[in-house]
């Protein structure tokens, strides 16, 4: 039976329309749809509204009836553009408006969700008002300067204060707040990740994402320097694939974090040193309040590396492996804790022969009497060493009387002792 | 019931002695209370994975409230348990569980499966390192279909 002609054809993939929030399985020609015509142009013209925001307040400098947001979203790339209030730091959003990439981005959304390629040049910002606007910046901030030095006028001095205070006050509370955890570990801030990012991670949300802008550097600082040691602690040999573990264990310095280190850093000189130099503050009042602490995170050597450190049988043992039999041969002798496992099946071996006593960590090599390692006075542990030395004459005068022993006259000990002492001071 | 199942170590001694003396397998070590609700889960988990993963892989519990466990509990920065830590030749092995701690893998598995795959990308990242090629890694499963359902041998 033949379909009939006013039939759907049959269902293509579903795809995801971000706009309309929901999956479809209409094709292309869902953009032509009422409800998506209406989110779309709902959606542009919010973010032209937006746009016209920045530019009336950012890019003209007259005042807006409206302060422009903390932050835009840019819906045809799908990424977040902080920090709008401050004239200077909003270049990361002014910037990435005029960049190619967004044009592209632009021209791709309109592409997918319909809407004529005639609206592109209203929503993203020219390269000449770019122009304009870096000119702008220049001749103010040269403005600033000459006023700050004049001392004549409201200058920007105070201003700047300000926000440093502020500034400064966000770090205090985060150092407060944040700091003594990372001084300790970093396993106390376990948060899933929003989104795969390769290891390099927002540690804070979204709600204070003002005070994480000037704190990043902060995270940035301890997750340096903790990452860094973790390759010290393995034992004299190093493989490749370790080197990739630790590698893998922190990406401090994530391409996120450089974003954002560039837009903290977009401020001018001054707040930069500024911020540094309460990072470095808060960072070591973290750890004098906790004290350092040597664990996993600080590339403290491992407990079980500890036990046979001082155990000289061990070095011979590096050196001299017995050759690798059957199964083991196939082994990769480039696998992670190759060394290791070889010293240690020798060591095993050992063990199993009888060549070497097994390490017991019991407290029974300790001597057993007097009051220096119990208790008690030094007069009663010598007459209790003394008993027991008597004890082990007894005992040995036993054993020692079964042996015959060739006589030696004391003139011939002493002759070989002074002939040994000659030999001696020669060769000194 | 998986804590009856598993050893269970109390002492530094059995710990370093089974960091140490654990040759070419992946240890897994789970560091709780046998008394708490989600190291009985995890437990559990263990238990009934321990036999097919135990060609390449030795799974032991650590009791943490024993004092000389501390060292290894500070060591490690345990504070939230269970937690699981994996070992090869004497090796912390670290793994991204999207977490920011790699040093550690937090909390029970929703699935036996899902620990098995856990300690096959830990072993599948060595095994070219130690056996050269997936294939010869085919022959070191007790349950070879485990592996191929889990998609970590194809």
């Amino acid at each position: 039976m033949p379909p009939k002609p006013g039939k759907k054809p049959p269902a293509a993939e579903l795809e995801y329309c971000e706009l309309c929030r929901h999956h479809h399985d209409l094709g292309r020609r869902h953009r032509y749809g009422r409800k998506h015509r209406a989110k779309l142009e709902a959606a542009l013209t919010t973010f032209r509204s937006k746009l016209s925001d920045l530019r009336r307040a950012l890019l003209h400098g007259s005042p807006s009836p409206q302060p422009p947001l903390p932050r835009l979203w840019c819906p045809f790339c799908s990424t977040e553009l902080v920090d709008l209030d401050n004239r200077s730091a909003c270049s990361n959003a002014i910037y990435h408006l005029a960049s190619g990439e967004h044009l592209k981005a632009v021209k791709d959304f309109l592409r997918k969700h319909g809407g004529g390629m005639d609206q592109v040049d209203s929503l993203r910002i020219s390269e000449d008002e770019v122009a304009k606007w870096e000119k702008s910046c220049e001749s103010l901030s040269k403005g600033a300067k000459t006023g700050t030095e004049g001392l004549i006028g409201p200058s920007l001095g105070p201003m700047k204060d300000i926000r440093n205070e502020s500034t400064c006050d966000n770090l205090d509370s985060f150092a407060q707040t944040n700091i003594p955890s990372f001084s300790n570990t970093a396993s106390y801030v376990v948060m899933p990740l929003q989104s795969p990012t390769n290891g390099a991670y927002h540690p804070i949300s979204a709600a204070c994402h003002g005070a994480f802008s000037s704190g990043s550097v902060s995270y940035s600082a301890p997750y340096g320097t903790v990452g860094l040691p973790i390759t010290a602690w393995g034992s004299s040999e190093t493989h490749e694939q370790q080197g990739v573990l630790s590698t893998n264990c922190f990406h401090s310095t994530g391409p996120e974090m450089k974003g954002h280190q560039s837009t903290i850093l977009g401020n001018g000189p001054s707040p930069s040193i500024s911020y540094a130099a309460h990072v470095q503050q808060s960072h070591s009042g973290g750890n004098l309040s906790s004290g350092p602490k040597a664990n996993v995170h600080t590339g403290a050597p491992p407990p079980w590396l500890k036990a046979n450190e001082h155990d000289p049988k061990n070095l011979l043992l590096r050196s001299c492996g017995p050759p690798l039999k059957g199964k083991l041969r196939k082994l990769n002798p480039k696998r992670v804790g190759a060394a290791w496992a070889e010293r240690r099946r020798a060591e095993m071996e050992m063990e199993k022969r009888g060549e070497i006593v097994p390490e017991t960590s019991d407290s029974s090599w300790l001597p057993n009497f007097g009051g220096v390692w119990q208790s008690g006075t030094r007069k009663e542990s010598r007459k209790d060493f003394e008993k027991k030395l008597k004890h082990h004459d007894t005992k040995s005068n036993h054993e020692l009387s079964l042996e015959i022993k060739p006589y030696i006259s004391k003139r011939m000990r002493a002759g070989v002792d002074k002939s040994e002492q000659l030999g001696s001071h020669v060769e000194q | 019931m998986g804590s009856a199942l598993l050893p269970t170590l109390r002492q530094k001694r059995e710990v370093d002695a089974a960091i140490r003396d654990t040759l070419d397998k992946v240890l897994v070590l789970r560091f709780g209370r046998a008394a708490d609700a989600a190291c009985l889960h995890l437990d559990d988990i263990l238990a009934k994975s321990s036999w097919d993963i135990s060609k390449f892989a030795s799974v032991a519990l650590v009791d943490m409230d024993s004092e000389e466990i501390q060292v290894y509990i500070d060591y490690f920065d345990i504070t939230l348990v269970p937690a699981t830590i994996f070992f090869f030749n004497a090796h912390h092995m670290k793994m991204d569980s999207g977490t920011p701690d790699h040093t550690k893998w937090i909390g029970s598995f929703s699935s036996k499966q899902d620990f098995i795959d856990v300690v096959e990308t830990n072993l599948i990242y060595l095994c070219y390192s130690i056996y050269g090629s997936i294939t010869s890694l085919k022959s070191s499963y007790r349950n070879y279909s485990i592996a191929c359902r889990s998609g970590g041998i194809t």
